[in-house]
């Protein structure tokens, strides 16, 4: 078995779960702030058992990729540098916001850790989108595997447009959620939120994909070379268009289609990258492949075994806690 | 101020502070089991009061654990990537089993603690609480794994690829169970234990002292203490079995712990001292060789003094020698403590006598300085490597940072963190202020 195609196909697929898993309650964020108190507490509850878990996606995800590709780690991390501690400390600024406004009744406390979640949220989601796109349209790097460029270098137009996007997005799939799982007036406004964006979003993504194809040569070559490609791409285009129509046939299929927006466009774009990690635009031969830039055989093997073994494990348990908590939110949370 | 110096810094910064939560909520985690299955057994409604308590305290401990370990599953890569490219193979691989293994266990199951009293059985429930410890624990020992390769190296060749030198896994279950990985993963999980359980004797001394909630503060106390016997007892052997090891396989660690000089004599055991490495020197009261005794049963056994090695590979001395014998201090008057809470609970005068209440009262701050210091010792002991013998801290860091980047992100991370912490003690204080939920004693649902 070719081990460095199965790892790159694995830290995708981690990254896609991660995206819409953790997109759902980023959304929750992004859209919290528009909510009333009562409301709140509802958004928050809905979201409170799962948050973590979801986010483990990404913490597991960037375990395996500094075990699989440790050079794409180093890279990517210390290039995005200023980006990345931003990314971490929005993280942490949700998380806790999330995790404490509830615990106190004054007025200022509570506004505080709201704007820290929402504006958490919205960050977080915005400067994955970024990252994304840089990575879309490459980063130069030296011979060393080192990014050369700087901290603006990363703010182009059309990486800020994925990282709008992406926020958008992630909205349109925490409204998808509510809807699954609130009642009353924050389903209703749910909903709303999903019918208003059936027109403008998938337009959007439609441009974003053709402005892609201008942008970014090794997508151009990859579409020339494999054309094929343009059906994730317009999967994920179709699953946006298609959302309002699903929104009334019920919540579920709704926030099933958005979540299959994400990863469509996700597995678009890392379907087009392949074989690429990183992609350096001026010098291609300094590229991050799945062949130059991974562990050992030896280890991608071992770590293979491993994933194997626990990945079904966790999502049966997974699964068993999302039964657990079938059913609408309520507000107050159970307590804790 | 280079790059170096300040990543090291933050590194420092990031995590002294994400250790205050792990090894709460890893001995928390226990004290947690134990009540929700005396609850199982005993249907006592005192015991799920007890059980909600423990949980909401774990909670927020969990949060913070979780909002401060996120920037350290990432920082080898945004300060340290030259450190990345070289274990890649061999730190990553821990890293992400520890992800795989610990974190989705740890995270979901939280969720069924936390959330789920009303929507499963207690059974269920008590399951979720042992899959959480349990999550808990596979993490500490992943990471330990991890951090033990950097000092024992094992089960790896070095290869070169595009000019950069690289380690590779040749062996993995060697490179699991190198020479350091256990008797330092027991050490570290002692010290989670006395974290977790003189947390749990402090609150309970708090509700004596205030005579409120004292049924749940007896059973707490003594939950409390049996685990800090147990961990304390356990702090001895594993300490010992550390010491030695250090000694075996990282002689100029050891002498930089006990400011030992000479090229080779017997080593002595200083109980409290002041060294000065430039005049290789050191003051204070010691038992002559007693290191030689403890590491060798031989107290006439020679042991290699820091003067055997180069000087520029010599760490810190001074601050590996204090932050050592602060361990071992607090070490010894933890389980000092625990024996004069054994002697007064016999006496049945434990749960009244106010000046040992008092003197119990601050007590969660020993294991937690404790495990800091220790920390300090271990890694700035190993210095200057980043891997012991292979790759050097200063040959470490990301090529492409820049002193003003990393100053802003370690100011970032200071302020927040300062932050963080007041939130954390305040919330803390606060949920210890309201005490566990009444327990309900009619057959209503709790």
């Amino acid at each position: 078995m070719d081990f460095q195609v199965l790892w790159f196909f694995l830290i995708a697929m981690m990254l896609v779960g991660y995206a819409v898993l953790d997109g759902y309650d980023l959304g929750v964020g992004a859209l919290y702030l528009t909510f009333k108190e009562e409301e709140r507490r509802v958004a928050l509850s809905s979201i409170g058992p799962f948050w973590d878990g979801n986010e483990v996606w990404l913490v597991a995800g960037g375990g395996a990729l500094f075990a699989a590709f440790p050079h794409v780690y180093a890279t990517v991390f210390s290039g995005f540098y200023l980006a990345f501690i931003l990314f971490l400390v929005a993280l942490i600024l949700r998380a806790t916001g999330l995790e404490f406004r509830n615990k106190e009744q004054h007025p200022l406390w509570r506004k505080t850790w709201d704007l820290a979640f929402a504006g958490g949220s919205v960050l977080a989601a915005l400067l994955l989108g970024v990252a994304l796109g840089n990575l879309v349209r490459g980063l130069p790097l030296g011979p060393d595997m080192e990014y050369t460029g700087g901290f603006l270098d990363l703010l182009n137009p059309f990486s800020l447009l994925c990282g709008l996007v992406s926020v958008l997005l992630c909205a349109v799939h925490g409204a998808t959620f509510l809807a699954v799982k609130t009642r009353e007036s924050l389903q209703t406004r749910a909903v709303s939120l999903v019918r208003r964006s059936v027109f403008l979003l998938p337009l959007l993504l439609a441009g974003l994909f053709a402005y892609a194809f201008v942008e970014s040569r090794v997508l151009h070559e990859a579409w020339m070379a494999r054309p094929h490609l343009i059906l994730a791409a317009g999967a994920a285009v179709l699953s946006l268009a298609f959302l309002g129509k699903a929104s009334q046939e019920g919540p579920l299929p709704a926030f099933l289609l958005s979540a299959a927006a994400i990863a469509f466009s996700l597995v678009f774009f890392f379907a087009s990258l392949f074989p690429h990690l990183v992609y350096s635009p001026p010098y291609p031969a300094f590229s991050l492949t799945l062949r130059n830039a991974s562990s050992s055989p030896e280890t991608l093997k071992t770590m293979a075994l491993l994933a194997a073994i626990t990945r079904p494990l966790i999502l049966i348990y997974t699964g068993w806690t999302y039964r657990v908590f079938k059913g609408p939110a309520s507000s107050p949370p159970d307590s804790y | 101020m280079t790059p170096v110096l300040l990543s090291r810094l933050q590194f420092a910064l990031t995590i002294g502070f994400h250790y205050l939560f792990p090894p709460l909520s890893i001995g928390l985690s226990l004290i947690l089991v134990a009540f929700e299955g005396l609850y199982l057994k005993t249907r006592d409604p005192r015991y799920l009061a007890a059980a909600k308590f423990w949980a909401g305290v774990f909670g927020v401990i969990f949060t913070l654990g979780v909002a401060t370990g996120l920037v350290m599953e990432f920082e080898f890569g945004t300060n340290w990537a030259t450190y990345s490219r070289f274990v890649g193979d061999v730190f990553g691989s821990p890293l992400a089993a520890e992800g795989l293994m610990a974190f989705f266990l740890e995270s979901t199951f939280l969720g069924v603690l936390l959330f789920g009293w009303n929507r499963v059985s207690p059974g269920l429930h008590f399951l979720s609480a042992c899959m959480v410890a349990l999550g808990s624990h596979l993490s500490a020992f992943w990471i330990v794994v991890a951090n033990s390769w950097m000092q024992t190296p094992a089960g790896y060749e070095l290869v070169t690829e595009r000019g950069v030198p690289r380690a590779h896994i040749t062996d993995f279950w060697a490179m699991v169970f190198n020479p350091s990985s256990l008797p330092r993963l027991s050490h570290v999980t002692m010290g989670c234990w006395l974290a977790g359980a003189f947390f749990a004797i402090s609150v309970a001394a708090f509700y004596l002292l205030r005579k409120r909630h004292t049924s749940f503060a007896r059973s707490t106390m003594k939950l409390g203490l049996a685990l800090a016997l147990l961990a304390g007892l356990g702090q001895v052997v594993t300490g010992h079995w550390s010491a030695c090891q250090v000694a075996e396989t990282q002689p100029v660690k050891l002498a930089a712990m006990e400011a030992h000089f000479p090229v080779s004599a017997p080593g002595d055991l200083y109980l409290l001292g002041w060294t000065d490495a430039d005049r290789q020197k050191a003051w204070g009261i010691k038992i002559p060789g007693l290191l030689s005794y403890l590491v060798s049963f031989d107290s006439q056994r020679p042991l290699p003094g820091l003067t055997a090695f180069p000087r520029d590979e010599w760490p810190p001395v001074g601050l590996v020698f204090q932050t050592y014998h602060l361990m071992v201090a607090l070490g010894g008057a933890m389980l000092g403590l625990c024996l004069l809470a054994l002697l007064l609970w016999k006496r049945d005068r434990l749960w009244t006598y106010r000046p040992f209440l008092y003197l119990l009262l601050p007590s969660f701050l020993l294991p937690q300085v404790a495990n800091q210091v220790g920390w300090i010792t271990a890694e700035v002991g190993r210095q200057p490597w980043i891997v012991y013998g292979l790759l050097k801290t200063s040959e470490a860091v990301s090529k492409n940072l820049t002193t003003p980047e990393v100053a802003f992100s370690l100011a970032l991370f200071g302020s927040i963190y300062l932050l963080l912490f007041l939130v954390f003690v305040y919330l803390l204080l606060k949920k210890i202020q309201q005490g566990p939920p009444e327990p309900i004693l009619s057959t209503k649902e709790a």
